[in-house]
């Protein structure tokens, strides 16, 4: 009888530690599982090449600089827009890197480096969750202790912009605002400084990740845009949990 | 006696809770970043006379123009060679020689001893510590592996930093470190160096770093130095470091 208490009186104390972790913990170095995307319409590989003009716009797009137009999952833009990513995809067709923020070793940023082929770390706590981004060594934090951004912070956007983000049962909810207006969705398709990143990230099981983002921008884009990204958990057996040190600028020293 | 037994039940619960190392997490900022200049001239001394003083002197000017201070890493000819090399360039105004002002990490062990903030992210596996300046990630693994020797042979700025707790402390030893970075200041050091710390929370929000350098070929002696941060609250406005982006200021520049 007297054990029998004592074994309550531990499972109790072991349920109350429970308890403080009852949200899924993040935490680990993930890659990316198809990272830029799966393209259904796109050319098999091996196929033979293709013959006449380009196609239009709104075929699919294999290739990086937008010479074959732009996939048709790619954001939807608004007239304006879509004659700023022609004008960004002439200078790439030229060779140019002008456009292109991570050749200059700036972070991707916010929703492009969740996109990335690279790995990415993620370390998570009661209060914040950051993710760390190989390429660039860009960090992004998600507050969990329902601050809100200042004024200040409100009128100096980020590559990264400012995340707050609450738990819905086993799902992190994260709102993104604060971010530059230099920076790009996906590929090079531009943006506003109206555009807002709302993300639902969970484990769809044990070691994969899985952010169901979506894009807001009035100025933009004709309709929210909506992507889900998958991530695999590396692990110590497979020695890739460990990501190495970018430190792009050497490149640039190199350059100079 | 059933009451009793409950208790005992919850006490052996905390005990296994007080078992748990201390968690580091938060932002900080470090206290007294330069030092005390103890040898150095009273803020509105007036100006010195005369030709600057001798190496060993108080040294409070960056460039090394007036020599090193007593407590700077104790420096074997050839890297105090080194070291005058580096000080005539900063003298003449080139930052050829500074990794921070080219947009790289600081390295370690000097990221340790910067003036902007830093952001401790803790779970049992593993510590970040993430410099505000330049945007560099130090990583301390805590699962109990090792360097592979790929790693050994590809060393980088903030090095491969392993720990264990020893109580409330976390002793950390960190290898493969660049040689092209900074003790500290711009003291040069070899692919030798390596970094031993134990850090520990003096008191709640004031975390402390007792730093221990290596290097056989660099130092005529292992160097210590303490550091102490104070860990930022959400009250005082400054527990959110900015993005640093440094590589906006090279694209400005050219």
């Amino acid at each position: 009888m007297k054990l029998q208490n004592t074994l309550l009186g531990l499972i109790a104390g072991v349920v109350m530690l429970q308890a403080q972790s009852a949200t899924p913990d993040f935490s680990g170095v993930y890659y990316p599982i198809a990272p830029f995307g799966r393209f259904a319409g796109g050319p098999a590989a091996g196929a033979s090449q293709r013959q006449g003009p380009p196609p239009k716009p709104t075929a699919s797009a294999p290739l990086s600089d937008g010479s074959r137009g732009r996939s048709p999952d790619a954001p939807s833009l608004t007239p304006e827009y879509m004659a700023k990513w022609e004008a960004i995809s002439k200078t790439r067709i030229a060779g140019s890197s002008e456009y292109d923020l991570t050749a200059k070793c700036l972070p991707p940023g916010m929703p492009a480096m969740m996109n990335m082929a690279y790995g990415m770390e993620v370390m998570q706590n009661k209060d914040k969750i950051t993710f760390f981004s190989e390429l660039n060594d860009a960090l992004r934090r998600v507050y969990l202790d329902g601050r809100k951004p200042s004024q200040k912070v409100l009128d100096d956007p980020t590559y990264a912009g400012y995340s707050m983000g609450h738990w819905e049962g086993d799902t992190l909810v994260v709102e993104t605002v604060a971010l530059r207006d230099n920076t790009f969705i996906e590929g090079f398709t531009p943006h506003s400084d109206q555009m807002t990143v709302h993300e639902r990230i969970r484990l769809k099981e044990p070691g994969l990740l899985e952010d169901r983002i979506t894009v807001t921008d009035p100025k933009a884009l004709t309709k929210p845009w909506e992507s889900t990204k998958t991530y695999r958990k590396a692990t110590r057996e497979k020695e890739n949990d460990e990501l190495r040190e970018f430190a792009c600028p050497e490149g640039l020293g190199e350059a100079k | 006696m059933n009451a009793t037994a409950l208790v005992l039940g919850l006490a052996t619960a905390a005990v296994l809770c007080a078992q748990t190392p201390p968690d580091f997490s938060g932002v900080y900022y470090p206290i007294a970043p330069f030092g005390r200049f103890v040898g150095g001239p009273a803020a509105g001394a007036s100006q010195r006379q005369g030709p600057p003083p001798k190496p060993t002197a108080s040294a409070p000017l960056a460039d090394g123009s007036r020599g090193r201070r007593p407590d700077e890493p104790s420096l074997t000819t050839e890297y105090m060679a080194k070291w005058q090399m580096i000080s005539k360039t900063l003298i003449a105004g080139s930052s050829e020689f500074d990794p921070t002002a080219k947009c790289l990490p600081p390295g370690m062990p000097a990221m340790m001893s910067m003036f902007y903030g830093m952001e401790v992210m803790q779970n049992k596996g593993k510590i970040t510590f993430f410099s505000e300046l330049n945007d560099a990630l130090r990583r301390v693994y805590l699962d109990g592996r090792k360097p592979a020797q790929k790693v050994l042979d590809d060393p980088t700025y903030a090095g491969y930093s392993t720990g264990h707790w020893e109580g409330d402390t976390l002793v950390v030893d960190t290898v493969a470190i660049r040689d092209d970075t900074f003790i500290e200041g711009f003291t040069p050091h070899s692919g030798e160096m390596t970094v031993q710390e134990r850090i520990r929370l003096l008191s709640p929000g004031l975390m402390e770093d007792k730093i221990t350098v290596t290097d056989p070929k660099a130092l005529t002696k292992p160097w210590e130095t303490v550091k102490t941060y104070r860990r930022a609250t959400r009250e005082s406005g400054t527990d959110e470091l900015r993005e640093f982006a440094c590589p906006e200021g090279l694209s400005e520049a050219k």
